[in-house]
């Protein structure tokens, strides 16, 4: 096992019939660490995290989570690890106590740890008097808070976030970010996918930005920044020049001003 | 306001052909396959359809009578179809569709606006009543003494005759929503229409159409149309409809212009009706819908919360087979379709009591081996409604089962013990009954019982694979997987194997039919010949099941779907 190393991939591959969404990826998350995973709509985000996470199998290509495979050890690696997607689609007709309970089970844990924890939880994301109510008259931002609850429940080593902030109030996204911060602290991991340039600088120790499939940087905050600086302070144009487009470039030129 | 129409008509049509266009370059053999089947279909209902009115008008003295009287009953009966289809439609369209809120920000005419929603609940409901009971009236016409322009016209009247449920239901909305919550009124339609349509369905039992059938049926149908009497229905548009025909027919022009009259003038009216509800309700009711279907609204709490299922989801070994229940039991289209099943059950035993106690001059329970292909029929169904669609009810949630650290085959084994098992105690329970009201022994209902037990079990077999291998997360309806490939080849299959079965089964226990069976290469099951057949096809069975859920286990772990 590789210490001290959260996340491994190794050239890993994934195609969608004739489409390859995800080409050759390697990367390395370390203990302790906020990874910021950046990239255009379409480069292939949340199909990475799709596998990270175990939703998905890789063509090719090795991951490692926690050092382990998920061929061999699907459900301790499932069970040290907390997921929040990108839309939070959930079972409507359940009520929050009641998925939460049934995750809990599934995660075997106790019942009274269950009950406590998760009432606890409703209360910090403002939920707690919903904790009876059908989760299909929840709005988008309650039904998110409610995923980040999922994912803390059985308090994971390791947080995997596709938009954290999408559908999110300001409060509660302040409370998302400090969050994460707290999380990675406490010794523990967050793998965090974002299109918020300054949510990225702000909450990680390094990113990655992907683009067609690809990793085409992986930095750590000190050298973006000093990217950022050599660009006249501007993120944006940094992220602009890595994941330039010829095609969509001369498309842009072409549109008369 | 005619732009903005046909704009808006042009959004929804393209929207159809572009699904239609990637259904059918994801699958061209299956699209042609049913295409062909659909038209071979259609094709044999047309003549069936020509046939049986040729035979009525060819009919001496009382054969224009006799066709008059089957097109009223027939439009009667269409309006009352009409009706439950457009309810659940009507709200549907008008409140409860995905694209209200786009639609509602798009800058086009709102009367426009309302015209396109109303079509639609007018094409969805009426497709097929048009489909089918438009040629039925070009022949009417077509046979009878009609001049020659006529039976265009008749087709104009069977679509307006059709726009009276749609309106009216689009009216009842309307004033509902105003009152009731959205959600609560769609239960409400789709519990009704499903009552009203199992009491159509045992009314039609109830009248033995087989009565109508063979010598002197003809004679029964005239008798039993006197019964009826529509014609005291005088304020029915469907009566006004059909007296228009019937006067078309018989060149009766004065006729005809007053039923004409009096369609065209409710027809006016009712639409005026539905205009000015909408221009004052229309807005106003979907902003109490809106509200009512998010989560803003008054929230109602949930008496579950303490309830023993709700326990059970802490039970890590319960904890799939409780959260199946609680989600099934809080679904109510679940329940409409668990009622029209126990109406098609209270159907079934009345049919077998109905039963001849000599049939085709063989045993009582050679009848009941046949009567066991019939029950396995009905558990297909329940198998393909029930287990197979159980994958893709789960919906976009599945990502919570993915991400579990609880292995895939106790997700499977959830839904075995919550969809597949009681689909087979079901058929049992159909068995037993039926061969208690067919007066079988103890021994032949045990025979039966395992028979019907295997059929069973390899049909929950074969819809669990193939439900694993077919699942779609993302279909809006789950029960449109039924008519997919998957759900195609679950039946395809089940039927075939099915029928296999009770071949076995009769040629087996009558010699007459196996010697029959023999003359089309089927081999000599007789006795102990019987036992490497019945052996063979077991091993083939669990064979093909076991490989089809070692399939499904391993696209769900892959997720490609």
């Amino acid at each position: 096992m590789d210490e001290g190393t959260m996340i491994k991939l190794d050239g890993v591959v994934k195609s969608y019939q004739n489409f390859v969404a995800v080409n050759g990826l390697s990367l390395y998350v370390p203990e302790g660490s906020v990874f910021g995973f950046l990239g255009p709509n379409g480069a292939g985000k949340t199909t990475t995290i799709r596998m990270i996470t175990g939703i998905l199998e890789q063509d090719r290509g090795e991951l490692r989570i926690f050092g382990k495979r998920y061929r061999d050890h699907r459900n301790q690696i499932l069970n040290r690890m907390g997921y929040v997607p990108d839309r939070p689609f959930l079972y409507g007709k359940l009520t929050a106590n009641e998925l939460l309970r049934f995750l809990g089970s599934l995660r075997r844990l106790p019942a009274d740890v269950v009950r406590r924890r998760g009432q606890q939880l409703l209360e910090q994301f403002q939920l707690g008097e919903f904790g009876n109510q059908l989760i299909e008259r929840y709005s988008h931002g309650m039904r998110q808070k409610l995923v980040l609850a999922t994912a803390l429940l059985h308090e994971p080593d390791l947080l995997i976030v596709d938009e954290p902030m999408v559908g999110l109030d300001p409060r509660a996204a302040k409370q998302v970010k400090q969050l994460i911060v707290d999380f990675a602290r406490s010794g523990k991991s967050v793998f965090m996918s974002t299109h918020t340039l300054e949510v990225a600088a702000q909450l990680c120790d390094q990113v990655g930005i992907i683009h067609k499939g690809k990793l085409v940087a992986d930095e750590s905050i000190p050298n973006l920044t000093a990217r950022i600086e050599a660009n006249d302070g501007d993120l944006e144009a940094v992220f602009m020049a890595l994941t330039k487009d010829q095609h969509n470039e001369d498309m842009l030129e072409a549109i008369p001003r | 306001m005619i732009r903005d129409y046909f704009l808006l008509s042009r959004l929804a049509s393209v929207q159809v052909k572009n699904r239609l266009m990637i259904n059918l370059k994801a699958r061209p053999l299956v699209f042609l396959g049913l295409g062909c089947f659909g038209a071979f279909f259609y094709w044999g209902y047309l003549h069936l359809c020509y046939m049986l009115l040729a035979f009525i008008f060819k009919q001496p003295i009382y054969g224009l009578l006799l066709a008059s009287r089957l097109l009223q009953i027939l439009l009667f009966i269409s309006l009352g179809v009409g009706l439950m289809s457009s309810l659940t439609n009507a709200i549907a369209h008008f409140y409860m569709s995905r694209d209200l809120e786009f639609q509602f920000g798009l800058p086009v005419n709102f009367q426009s606006w309302v015209l396109h929603r109303f079509s639609q609940v007018y094409m969805q409901s009426n497709w097929m009543l048009l489909l089918f009971g438009g040629p039925f009236i070009w022949f009417y016409m077509d046979l009878g003494s009609a001049p020659p322009w006529s039976p265009p016209i008749g087709i104009a009247v069977l679509a307006l005759l059709a726009a009276f449920p749609s309106l009216f239901s689009s009216i009842l909305c309307m004033l509902l929503v105003k009152i009731f919550p959205a959600k609560r009124v769609h239960q409400v339609f789709l519990v009704l229409t499903i009552v009203l349509v199992a009491a159509v369905i045992f009314l039609f039992r109830y009248l033995e159409p087989e009565q109508f059938i063979g010598p002197g049926g003809l004679e029964r149908f005239r008798g039993y149309s006197d019964i009826v009497n529509l014609e005291s229905y005088q304020w029915n548009p469907a009566i006004w409809a059909a007296n228009l025909l019937a006067a078309l027919s018989a060149r009766d022009w004065p006729t005809a212009a007053t039923y004409a009259a009096y369609l065209g003038g409710l027809f006016g009216a009712v639409f005026g009706v539905f205009l000015a509800i909408a221009n004052r309700l229309y807005r106003r009711s979907w902003d109490r819908a809106l509200q009512s279907l998010s989560g803003e609204g008054d929230i109602q709490m949930t008496t579950a919360g303490d309830s023993f299922l709700s326990r059970a989801l802490m039970r890590p070994a319960w904890a799939q087979e409780a959260r199946e229940i609680l989600l099934f039991l809080r679904d109510p289209s679940q329940w409409s379709q668990v009622f029209v099943l126990l109406s098609l059950l209270g159907l079934y035993l009345f049919s077998v009591t109905k039963l001849p106690k000599d049939p085709f001059g063989g045993s009582l329970f050679e009848l009941a081996l046949g009567n066991s292909g019939f029950i396995a029929f009905i558990s297909l169904s329940l198998v393909s409604r029930f287990v197979f669609t159980s994958f893709s009810n789960d919906g976009q949630a599945i990502w919570l089962m993915k991400t579990a650290p609880d292995g895939w085959g106790r997700y499977v084994r959830g839904k075995f013990l919550v969809f597949g098992v009681p689909s087979l105690i079901f058929s049992l329970l159909l068995n037993l009954l039926s061969g208690v009201l067919m007066d079988l022994n103890g021994f032949e209902l045990f025979y039966l019982g395992a028979g019907v037990f295997w059929d069973t079990l390899f049909m929950i077999g074969l819809g669990l694979g193939l439900g694993m291998l077919f699942i779609d997360p993302g279909v809006d309806n789950p029960l449109k997987m039924i008519v997919s490939t998957g759900g195609f080849l679950l039946m395809a299959s089940g039927l075939f194997v099915t029928f296999i079965h009770v071949l076995l089964r009769l040629s087996y226990e009558s010699r007459v039919v196996n010697e029959l069976l023999s003359m089309i290469f089927w081999p000599d099951v007789q006795g102990v010949k019987m036992v490497p057949y019945a052996l063979g096809l077991a091993v083939l069975e669990i064979a093909a099941v076991v490989f089809l859920l070692r399939r499904g286990l391993h696209h769900l772990r892959r997720g490609d779907y």
